[in-house]
């Protein structure tokens, strides 16, 4: 048996891990969970896009290495987002001693 | 001279700016010397075109200022001016008679606050009625209309702090509006019709247009005799004109008498071909003669001494009237002239009356007055002899030369109506000048018992409805507490000890020459001058061809005034008691008296017919558009809408972030919906 | 073989990421998670991208994650706080909403003809310059040149993610309650480093 591996298995895998990743927001009160769904979802679309970039790697001679970039961006931003958002948590900590999401509703005019 | 054509309205107008703006800071004698002065000007200058006018037979005096309005490639009006004949007859009479009454305002009007609004308002009034004469253009010319029909507003409600003037302004303003509409309509007919504003160029073209369109036409003379019947107070616009006595007497003379009323008559003059050719005529001359007869009915019993003279102004505007549906427009011209000079005689005597008595107005509360104020008395004497038409006054001469034409038209009906009216207008002259100035006084001076001794005076003596009613003056006007220039002199003495005095030199120079005119202005061949200018030389034959029958008319005419005037003295001065036997023991005469004082309750009539049913009409859509759709639906809705609303969403904002997260995805899969949907 | 590992590894990667979502304990969910970074690792490997298979590990598995555990530690949650009370309802609904992203997602995937032309995956690649483009070499040239701009606007970017978490963290002037302020102590130069790590 030739070894296959399609696209749209990686993908689906990708929409799975998305979802799920939303259901985390979704559903956890949190705050440090809720990041780490964050965390799911940004690496769901990070599996889609070397995906598509290995897919149509024959077809992309001009910038073959762009979507492996693309994707290293993704980490930095990733990165800077998990260190603003845990501080901004543990600046919430700090004036209301809970990480539950529900518990504040400051965010109002 | 045509040079100086421009003048003559702006001089007046020079007048107005001066003591309108800057009249309150100068000195009695700047603002009467700056109010007179404008007028007298123009009536110099008026006088000067005439002169040059006259001198040609056809010669017209025509001066420009360039566009006043211009609008495409074929709409424009000049802003220009032109006098002939006829609009040189008119601005003498205008200038004249205004500058004497200006002259008489010096003295009438001394202790009033608003003394140099009046000039000013008279100045503009003055403007306004010269550019109605002498406008080129029917635009122009509505100008001028609007312009008096504003300074009649305001000079009715002069005394604006008591409301019933106001409402007879506003009431004068609102009844020649309808007029107005009419008029309008018909200029923008006539512009459609002959393309242009020119008042010469339409009345030339006027015959071949009949022969074109004849429904037309007829549609054009009907809205233009509209608005004349609004300006010129004829049925069915006349009501205005008595509660416009509200206003100052001079006012009254001036414009309720003697100019700005006779405008109506001037259109119809100005356009007489074109009138001829609509064939509207017999409606103008029925309309005349039946506002004739109805008036002088109404002035039979009035009480009030101006509310007489204004029913007798509508009355003899209708004569006039008359003599245009009889197609003697020259002779209509003739009658205006002369009415002009009585009128203003008439009123100005009223005034120097009422001056006398310290605002009194109620002609029950006077009498006697001969022995005591003679000079007024003896012009009031012209003016109401003219008035009746008394042989070779100069009433006479217009008023028989009216009724020949209407005989001479074949018009019999129309004829005794006229002749009728010529009784009953020598009757009320009459018993006005016997109730004033004879028998014995009955004012606040006089002994109570006297007052009502007899019932001298009130033509019904006092039916129980009329004693609540009109006696304190009719109605809300009440006169005699509002009339404001409390003089001083009157509060000095108090009530009780009116001293009746004279008249300053001032009011009585004016009403001097005013009743030589009023007495000798039947001497003036103003109709056969006028028709010398061509138009109308058939009428003027007949008028000097048919000498035999004008003096038939002339013995029927005076016979018919002194019938009346006899009828007049014998039940007012000889014989009282006979009178009262007429009013109180024959059911007609009861009926005539009541319908009389009662003005035959034709503004009952309007008020239930139009009045009420348009203020119920205002009120429905005072609830229901202002009230419902405007407050409540459109100004408390757009709040309450918005209020609603915000308070729906602003439950949305729990301030928490897990609710926005829902929100926020929930909006990417709609937006992720739309995306896959559209792409098919 | 790849292949297999690849659909193993997926599926693996899902079920890690499902434990994630579910686990109470925030430290539970931690070690999932680096379960589940090290599965993608894996399946990038597979995909030919053998740099972003190292850089997933140093920097998620090895300094984000840690940066995670960190901060759980340091706030040292009481069993009592960790509890959430979620409502049924709210589970429901943010099942009903993931579900149909999934489904939104996977009708849009079904629907493109792009995906289902799509050659094999695990083909080789002949050509030996396109074989090399998810290596170091190939990567770095490609950041240093054709993208550039995009290097040095992220590095701006941390830069500012740093200043901001300084900021946020910094103790301003007065101190905290005593005991309350002891846990808290010192966290503002912890996350500053771990922010400076996770930049490199």
């Amino acid at each position: 048996m030739i070894p296959h591996l399609s696209l749209s298995f990686c993908l689906y895998v990708s929409a799975a891990l998305f979802a799920i990743g939303v259901y985390g927001v979704l559903s956890r009160q949190n705050l440090i969970v809720i990041l780490m769904s964050l965390e799911l979802m940004l690496n769901a679309v990070n599996l889609s896009t070397i995906a598509f970039g290995r897919a149509f790697l024959p077809a992309s001679p001009p910038d073959p290495s762009g979507p492996q970039v693309f994707v290293v961006m993704v980490l930095a931003v990733a990165a800077a987002e998990a260190a603003v958002g845990l501080s901004i948590l543990l600046a919430v900590f700090r004036k209301w001693r809970t990480t539950h999401a529900g518990r504040i509703d400051m965010l109002k005019g | 001279m045509a040079r100086y054509l421009f003048l003559i309205p702006i001089l007046p107008f020079a007048g107005f700016l001066v003591n309108g703006l800057a009249g309150r800071r100068l000195p009695r004698w700047a603002v009467s010397l700056v109010g007179c002065a404008g007028p007298t000007a123009a009536a110099v200058l008026a006088g000067l075109a005439f002169s040059e006018v006259a001198a040609g037979p056809a010669s017209v005096l025509q001066a420009s200022l360039g566009d006043w309005i211009r609008a495409g490639r074929d709409f424009h009006v000049p802003l220009a001016l032109s006098l002939d004949r006829l609009s040189g007859v008119m601005a003498l009479v205008v200038t004249g008679v205004g500058t004497l009454i200006h002259v008489y305002s010096i003295g009438y009007m001394r202790e009033d606050p608003g003394y140099a609004r009046f000039f000013a308002y008279l100045n503009l009034f003055m403007a306004a009625m010269l550019v109605l004469v002498l406008a080129d253009n029917i635009l122009l010319l509505f100008l001028g209309w609007e312009g008096v029909g504003l300074c009649s507003y305001l000079l009715i409600g002069f005394w604006y702090k008591d409301l019933s003037n106001c409402d007879a302004g506003i009431k004068a303003f609102v009844v020649n509006r309808i007029g107005d509409f009419g008029f309008i309509l018909g200029v923008f007919l006539i512009f459609i019709t002959f393309g242009t504003f020119e008042l010469e160029a339409i009345d030339s073209r006027a015959a071949a247009a009949a022969a074109r369109d004849p429904l037309v036409m007829k549609a054009i003379a009907l809205l233009l005799f509209l608005g004349a019947t609004g300006k010129s107070a004829q049925i069915p616009l006349y009501v205005w004109l008595p509660d416009a006595m509200a206003g100052p007497t001079p006012v009254s003379a001036l414009i309720h008498a003697a100019t700005m009323v006779t405008s109506g008559v001037y259109l119809l003059a100005r356009l007489d071909q074109l009138f001829l050719a609509s064939g509207a005529l017999p409606v103008v001359a029925w309309i005349g003669a039946l506002t004739a007869l109805l008036a002088a009915l109404i002035a039979l019993a009035q009480t009030d001494i101006k509310k007489v003279l204004a029913y007798s102004t509508v009355s003899q505007l209708g004569y006039m009237f008359l003599a245009c549906g009889v197609a003697a427009f020259p002779v209509a011209i003739f009658h205006l002239v002369t009415h002009a000079f009585f009128k203003a005689v008439l009123f100005l005597g009223a005034g120097a009356v009422i001056h006398s008595l310290h605002h009194e107005q109620d002609m029950r509360r006077m009498g006697g007055l001969f022995r005591r104020i003679p000079l007024t008395g003896a012009v009031f004497l012209a003016g109401a002899l003219a008035l009746s038409g008394f042989p070779l006054t100069s009433g006479f001469f217009s008023k028989d030369e009216i009724l020949h034409e209407t005989l001479s038209g074949g018009q019999g009906l129309l004829y005794s109506v006229g002749l009728t009216t010529a009784v009953l207008t020598a009757f009320y002259a009459f018993r006005q000048f016997a109730l004033v100035f004879l028998g014995t006084y009955r004012g606040a001076g006089a002994e109570r018992g006297d007052a009502h001794g007899g019932g001298h005076g009130t033509f019904p003596p006092r039916s129980p409805r009329g004693d609540e009613h009109t006696f304190p003056p009719r109605s809300p006007r009440g006169d005699e507490h509002t009339f404001p220039p409390r003089s001083p002199r009157g509060d000095e003495h108090g009530h009780g000890a009116h001293e009746i005095h004279g008249s300053p030199p001032s009011m009585m120079a004016p009403l001097a020459v005013l009743a030589f005119l009023a007495l000798c202005g039947g001497f003036l061949a103003v109709p056969h001058f006028l028709a010398g200018s061509g138009e109308t030389a058939a009428h003027a034959a007949a008028g000097t061809a048919g000498a035999e029958g004008q003096v038939t008319g002339w013995i029927v005419g005076g016979a018919a005034t002194v019938l009346g005037i006899l009828a007049a003295l014998g039940l007012f001065v000889w014989r009282p008691a006979l009178r009262e036997r007429i009013v109180q023991g024959t059911a007609g005469g009861r009926l005539l008296a009541r319908l009389s004082l009662d003005k035959l309750y034709v503004d009952e009539l309007y008020d239930a017919l139009v009045v009420k049913p348009f203020w119920f009409l205002s009120h429905v859509l005072f609830l229901v558009i202002d009230r419902f759709v405007i407050d409540f639906a459109c100004v408390r809705g757009t709040g309450l809408l918005a209020r609603t609303l915000g308070a729906a969403l602003g439950r949305l904002q729990t301030g928490k972030i897990p609710s926005y997260a829902f929100y926020f995805v929930g909006g990417v899969l709609v937006l992720m919906t739309l995306v896959l949907w559209a792409a098919g | 073989m790849d292949s297999s590992v690849f659909h193993i590894c997926g599926l693996l990667s899902v079920a890690a990421a499902a434990l994630v979502v579910t686990r109470r304990n925030p430290v539970y969910s931690t070690i999932y998670l680096v379960l589940f970074f090290t599965l993608i690792s894996l399946e990038f490997l597979i995909l030919r991208a053998p740099f972003l298979a190292i850089v997933q590990v140093l920097v998620y598995a090895g300094a984000i994650m840690v940066l995670f555990l960190f901060v759980i530690m340091l706030l040292n949650l009481t069993p009592e706080e960790l509890r959430e009370d979620v409502s049924r309802s709210r589970k429901v609904l943010s099942g009903a909403f993931a579900a149909l992203i999934f489904v939104l997602l996977a009708a849009a995937i079904r629907r493109s003809d792009t995906v289902r032309d799509a050659p094999n995956l695990v083909a080789p690649i002949e050509d030996p310059g396109l074989a090399k483009a998810g290596e170091a070499p190939a990567i770095g040239t490609a950041l240093f040149t054709t993208h550039a701009l995009a290097f040095e606007f992220s590095s701006i970017l941390i830069l500012v993610a740093i200043v901001g978490a300084i900021h946020l963290t910094k103790r301003r002037g007065r101190a905290a309650p005593s005991g309350q302020g002891a846990p808290a102590q010192g966290t503002g130069e912890q996350v500053q480093a771990a922010a400076e790590a996770s930049g490199t």
